[in-house]
């Protein structure tokens, strides 16, 4: 399934434009440690909405970042995450009813 | 140093007839905080275990007799055994090292641990290292090892990690890697903004891999081993053909006071707990 379907099926807003990759699974985590172990093509779900992130998203090549709890990133996050071919998306509701809506809309 | 009671308590007792106090020998040597033993007891320490071999060949020796008393057909086995490994070693290992290098890599992380990045520095010579921690709470304590002064100067959570090959098994172990961090390509002199520059149009990321001692007053750095096995494992599974990661050592840094890289490790979490 690609971003775009997903964005559309769960409600998901867009902080950028950058990439329509194809999703592989879901992981949810707020440790950037945590994040580097993570294969490729998974699509992130947290709360940090720090560079750190970003950084670490990059480097496990995820398909893209989904900020729960409407937390929006900082102006110099999304340019970083755009050049970097990351899209970025929000959610207002919380991780678990995101995850439950994702699982809905048909990624696994 | 005094002789660790605790610990030689413990081992004596591990057996409950009380046989491991025949098996087991204590020596102790001079160190500082951590790991750090002297060069004149790590000669020691080293002496020590070159000890270790006569005393493991005499117990070879007593188990082919041992055998041979019980049984001509057990000492036959372990003698034949004994022979085909003398003859066939060298082939047998051969073969093994030619399996390894034909090998294409499928590497995964291994052996992971969460713990945390602690920086400390010395005011006495602004030297600066850095170790991982798998304690509950990071270490804060300044203390006095030779004549440098460590004071604590941050920590970070984090996660250290080996990399191990999916096909042949070989492990690349990283332990002097202690974090990673993103080049954000701030000044043109340096030496990892210069690793990058070659690839400038398509899709390259350089990354730095941090090792324990920042300031390489040592000359010692992450390995190049290590650094290939990385190259090829953050490689690996990228959507986009021109996407690139390039890992290089923390040595290649001009400088670390105005390095502007991001570092994957927890910022601000340890402020939690």
């Amino acid at each position: 399934m690609k971003v775009s379907e997903v964005v559309a099926k769960a409600d998901l807003k867009s902080f950028n434009e950058a990439g329509d990759k194809d999703i592989k699974g879901v992981y949810i985590s707020d440790m950037v440690s945590d994040i580097i172990g993570i294969k490729e093509g998974n699509l992130l779900v947290t709360l940090q909405t720090h560079k750190n992130l970003i950084a670490a998203a990059n480097l496990v090549d995820v398909a893209a970042v989904v900020f729960s709890r409407g937390k929006t990133p900082a102006d110099d996050v999304i340019a970083l995450a755009s050049k970097a071919g990351i899209r970025l998306l929000g959610y207002d509701g919380d991780t678990w009813t995101l995850a439950k809506k994702l699982y809905e809309s048909g990624v696994r | 140093m005094k002789r660790n009671f605790p610990i030689a308590f413990l081992l004596y007792h591990t057996v409950p007839a009380g046989t491991s106090k025949d098996r087991v020998k204590f020596a102790h040597y001079e160190c500082g905080y951590m790991m750090d033993v002297r060069k004149a007891d790590l000669i020691k320490a080293k002496g020590d275990l070159a000890g270790i071999y006569p005393l493991v060949a005499a117990a070879a020796v007593k188990k082919i007799l041992a055998a041979f008393f019980e049984g001509p057909s057990l000492f036959f086995g372990v003698a034949l055994r004994s022979f085909f490994w003398y003859i066939m070693r060298p082939e047998i290992l051969k073969m093994k090292t030619m399996a390894k290098a034909a090998c294409q890599h499928k590497w995964v992380m291994t052996n992971i641990r969460s713990g945390y990045l602690v920086i400390e520095g010395c005011f006495h010579c602004r030297n600066r290292i850095s170790f991982f921690s798998e304690e509950p709470v990071p270490p804060i304590d300044d203390y006095q090892e030779g004549e440098h002064f460590w004071s604590h100067l941050a920590d970070y959570q984090a996660s250290k990690f080996d990399i191990k090959c999916e096909r042949c098994g070989r492990e690349v172990p990283l332990k002097e890697v202690m974090a990673t961090m993103l080049c954000m390509r701030c000044n043109p002199e340096c030496g990892v903004y210069q690793a990058g520059s070659q690839d400038r149009d398509r899709k390259t990321w350089v990354y730095v891999a941090l090792c324990a001692n920042t300031s390489h007053a040592t000359g010692q750095c992450i390995t190049n081993e290590g650094l290939r096995a990385l190259n090829e494992y953050f490689n690996s599974g990228f959507q986009d053909p021109a996407k690139k990661i390039i890992v290089v050592p923390c040595d290649l840094r001009k400088s670390v006071d105005t390095c502007q890289g991001i570092v994957l490790a927890d910022v601000g979490l340890t402020e939690m707990y």
